[in-house]
């Protein structure tokens, strides 16, 4: 129904990195793929369609953050079918969603989604953790029960920690986030509260960026 | 960093984006500088809540005022509940997260029976006074809207006034009332009501003494002052042309039942089902053209991206312009890719055209409602569809390549005999051997013919509102006999509705304002959620009407005398008491009601008014 610009000879890779704040932690996957995908539609945004038996507006994210985290590095790559400019695309999708759903940037990607291997995340606590301990703690082995596709079971973290830091009460932890092996920081902040006796503290995880194996940020 | 008390609530329920906002299209205004506060309550989950068309139209329309802001809410789930009880942290609207008790006024939408329960709930989470004599000057105007308002009596004593109708309108009025007696001071709780009363479609519940017999039943309904009408007659919005549809919808996060366009194509219907309370208490019929249809499905697909467009209406396939507004649907939608489903299909209207349009292509079944299993019992209940007519719409399903077929029926409807419960699994049968008659219907693929079998409730504004339900008992027993009648057939499933959660329906849908009583008791009890099975506590329910002194019979299981005083003759809705007399006395004759599009059948609709509808003008 819009006008639409020159049809491409090849539908071109488009990568939006967006931010998920505020409310927006409290909604799953699934539902920010439905979200998503309307806002695409009233957006007027010439989105690729999968093909097949029920077309949909093809989308593919990278592992995005649980329900109860935010995020300022979430990335998505869609396929436009028509001509339109990046800044068009930021600014008609920003128009189509709510604050809290930002659009950090809209561009051609160079580098392919699966790269991503590590997440670097920002962790509120409700107190400021003791530095001293949390180092301690991490000397050790941390071992917490992971949900697995085979059911829970007991697991040692500690190699998928890359690095941590604790600022008062915010913990900067860089954690492994690749397809094959990933940290979730829930699990992390399990064993880390646990192994210093402070289980019942409040917590607010954001992811801030991502990185790919050999550490450069990811874009 | 700090965490608020409600964020460590959200943390813990299941579904916190139930009860956070915030959703693209959401109404926000500066509270400072609005004038009157609405917090529209639906009485049960965000997810239905949301599907609501009537709340999406409301909303609209009340916030179109630039000086009144309407947010929303929803009945908290039970771990959300136990949330808020433990912490004393008063139930809040979605957008500005303020109490609710801080709200001018609260209303619920009342859509079936069996949310009372909710409503008195969701009152005490507000921490308002349950009963409306108990509200100070400070508690928010409750007011209640909605099908169920039809009849009213039940729950009246926890509402301090109801809308009766299509509230397009009336709810702006209402506020504009408020916003003028607070702005030159005349406002007392008691000045406003009394003034509100004589607002046309406004039913102050505590005006009107109510005297009874020594029967039990009603003497008078008696105005409390003079300058009140003795009957209040139901808002109609007469040009549904004109009248303000949104052209924007708050978008849920999480999945809702219905999320999607809703395109209210018509109201009312032509069709006279004797059953049907819909099918009375929305008359007149009023179309609009597809023109504006047309323009209101773009708008509409443009703000909100989704993919499909439900046409919505009581039964689509009597909207007289049906081909071409599909048609013009058809020209953008294909491209845009979004689909088109067209639920309430009459089987007679059921065409391989029709098929071809349809987005339910994809899905493998179809679904139609004979309502009864012999003709003669059709023939009662004025639903005028034969054996015939549901073969050949079947047949153009299977032609299609559907295999799957659900058929719709009624138990305990006035008349029927076994051989009428026998009937529905006869018609079951046929449609089976109609799939293997079928030469194009899919090969080594079985059809499947689900039977759903729901209990009949009567209801008030229908032809059959005198008549007794049947006991459970009875209702049991045939359920027992069809069940026999289909357990040995091939292909065929069979579903029944329980009797138990339609006998307290039955006992609220005619009940009068002594059950307002009932309903305090029930919630002192816990009792919430009556419409989903794992709350559901018929046991409850019973030992509830034993304590207030009730007998539940007395309002489902008696058969009511013609000249008896009804609780809700105090609404006039339309239609009137002798049209609906002559109807009941044609169910029992076995004679049928033409539609309204072929005879007028002098219901006394038309002299609410009302463009493109099928009615002569009133003579008055």
């Amino acid at each position: 129904m819009l006008p639409k610009g020159n049809l491409l000879r090849e539908p071109r890779a488009i990568r939006v990195k967006f931010a998920k704040t505020g409310k927006l932690r409290y909604i799953s996957h699934l539902d920010l793929c439905r979200t998503l995908n309307s806002a695409f539609l009233r957006s007027g945004i010439p989105i690729w369609y999968s093909q097949g038996f029920n077309p949909r507006p093809k989308m593919v994210f990278a592992l995005t953050v649980s329900v109860g985290a935010e995020s300022v590095a979430e990335f998505l790559d869609i396929r436009i079918t028509h001509e339109m400019s990046e800044s068009e695309i930021a600014k008609r999708l920003q128009y189509a969603l709510t604050p809290e759903l930002e659009i950090l940037e809209v561009y051609r990607p160079a580098s392919k989604l699966q790269e991503v291997a590590q997440s670097e995340y920002h962790i509120f606590t409700e107190r400021p953790l003791d530095p001293s301990a949390v180092e301690a703690a991490l000397q050790q082995p941390m071992v917490v029960m992971v949900h697995g596709k085979k059911g829970d079971k007991e697991k040692d973290i500690s190699g998928q920690i890359v690095s941590v830091l604790v600022d008062s009460d915010r913990i900067c932890a860089r954690l492994l986030a690749g397809q094959g092996d990933f940290l979730n920081p829930e699990n992390f902040m399990k064993g880390l509260l646990t192994s210093i006796g402070e289980p019942e503290c409040l917590y607010l995880i954001r992811r801030v960026a991502c990185y790919d194996a050999d550490g450069r940020l990811f874009r | 960093m700090n965490f608020d008390l409600k964020d460590k609530i959200l943390r813990s329920v299941v579904k916190p984006g139930r009860y956070i906002g915030g959703e693209y299209g959401e109404i926000l205004k500066d509270k400072n500088a609005v004038k009157c506060r609405f917090a529209f309550a639906f009485p049960d989950t965000y997810e239905i809540g949301m599907s609501n068309l009537g709340v999406r139209i409301l909303y609209g329309a009340l916030n179109r005022e630039e000086d009144i802001w309407c947010e929303r809410c929803y009945s908290p789930w039970v771990d959300m509940e136990e949330q808020l009880r433990t912490h004393g942290l008063p139930m809040w609207a979605h957008e500005s997260g303020d109490p609710l008790k801080e709200f001018d006024f609260l209303g619920f939408t009342l859509q079936y029976e069996m949310c009372y329960t909710n409503v008195v709930n969701l009152l005490d989470l507000a921490q308002i006074p349950l009963l409306s004599a108990d509200r100070s000057e400070e508690d928010p105007i409750i007011i209640g809207g909605g099908p169920c308002t039809y009849n009213p009596e039940p729950v009246c004593d926890f509402f301090d006034l109801f809308s009766i109708g299509e509230g397009e309108d009336a709810l702006v009025e209402i506020c504009r009332l408020y916003i003028n007696m607070k702005g030159n001071g005349t406002y007392t709780r008691k000045s406003f009501l009394h003034e509100a009363a004589k607002l046309p479609g406004f039913y102050v519940p505590s005006l009107y003494t109510v005297t009874y017999k020594e029967d039990g039943t009603i003497e008078a309904y008696i105005p409390v002052y003079d300058d009140i009408p003795k009957r209040i007659t139901k808002r109609i919005m007469k040009d549904l042309d004109t009248s303000y549809y949104p052209e924007k919808v708050v978008m849920p996060y999480i999945e809702t039942v219905h999320d999607r366009i809703m395109l209210e194509v018509y109201r009312g219907c032509i069709r006279g089902c004797r059953f049907c309370q819909a099918g009375m208490t929305y008359r007149p019929v009023r179309e609009k053209t597809p023109e504006v249809l047309n323009e209101q499905a773009k708008k509409l697909y443009e703000a909100t991206g989704y993919d499909e467009i439900s046409l919505s209406s009581l039964s689509i396939s009597d909207y007289s312009c049906l081909d071409t507004l599909t048609n013009e649907l058809l020209e953008w939608t294909d491209e845009a890719k979004v689909s088109l489903s067209l639920p309430s299909l009459r089987v007679n209207s059921f065409t391989p055209e029709l098929m071809e349009k349809i987005s339910g292509v994809r899905a493998s079944g179809i679904t139609f409602a004979p309502e009864a299993g012999t003709q003669r019992l059709r023939d009662v209940i004025n639903k005028n569809l034969t054996e015939e007519d549901l073969l050949r719409a079947c047949n153009v399903a299977f032609d299609y390549g559907k295999s799957s077929v659900k058929l719709y029926f009624m138990n305990g409807l006035p008349t029927e005999t076994d051989d009428d419960i026998r009937g529905i699994a006869e018609l079951a049968r046929s449609v089976v051997s109609a799939y293997y008659k079928n030469p194009k219907a899919i090969k080594n693929r079985a059809p499947t013919v689900t039977v759903s079998v729901s209990c009949f409730i009567p209801k008030p504004w229908t032809p059959f509102q005198w008549e007794p339900q049947q006991t459970m008992e009875e209702l049991r027993r045939k359920q027992t006999v069809l069940f026999e009648a289909v357990s040995k057939m091939k292909h065929v499933t069979y579903k029944w509705h329980d009797a138990k959660t339609s006998h307290l329906e039955g006992v609220f849908a005619r009940g009068d304002r002594r059950l307002s009583k009932a309903l305090l008791a029930a919630h002192r009890r816990g009792l919430k959620f009556d419409s989903w099975d794992e709350f559901f506590d018929y046991d409850a329910w019973m030992a509830v009407f034993e304590e207030c002194g009730i007998d539940p019979a007395f309002y489902a299981n008696r058969t009511y005398s013609e000249d008896e005083v009804l609780a809700w003759d105090i609404i006039d809705c339309g239609v009137t008491k002798e049209f609906l007399k002559r109807e009941k006395r044609k169910a029992y004759a076995e004679i049928t009601t033409p539609s309204c599009r072929e005879q007028c059948s002098g219901c006394g609709a038309n002299k609410l008014g009302g463009e493109r509808s099928c009615c002569p003008k009133a003579t008055s």
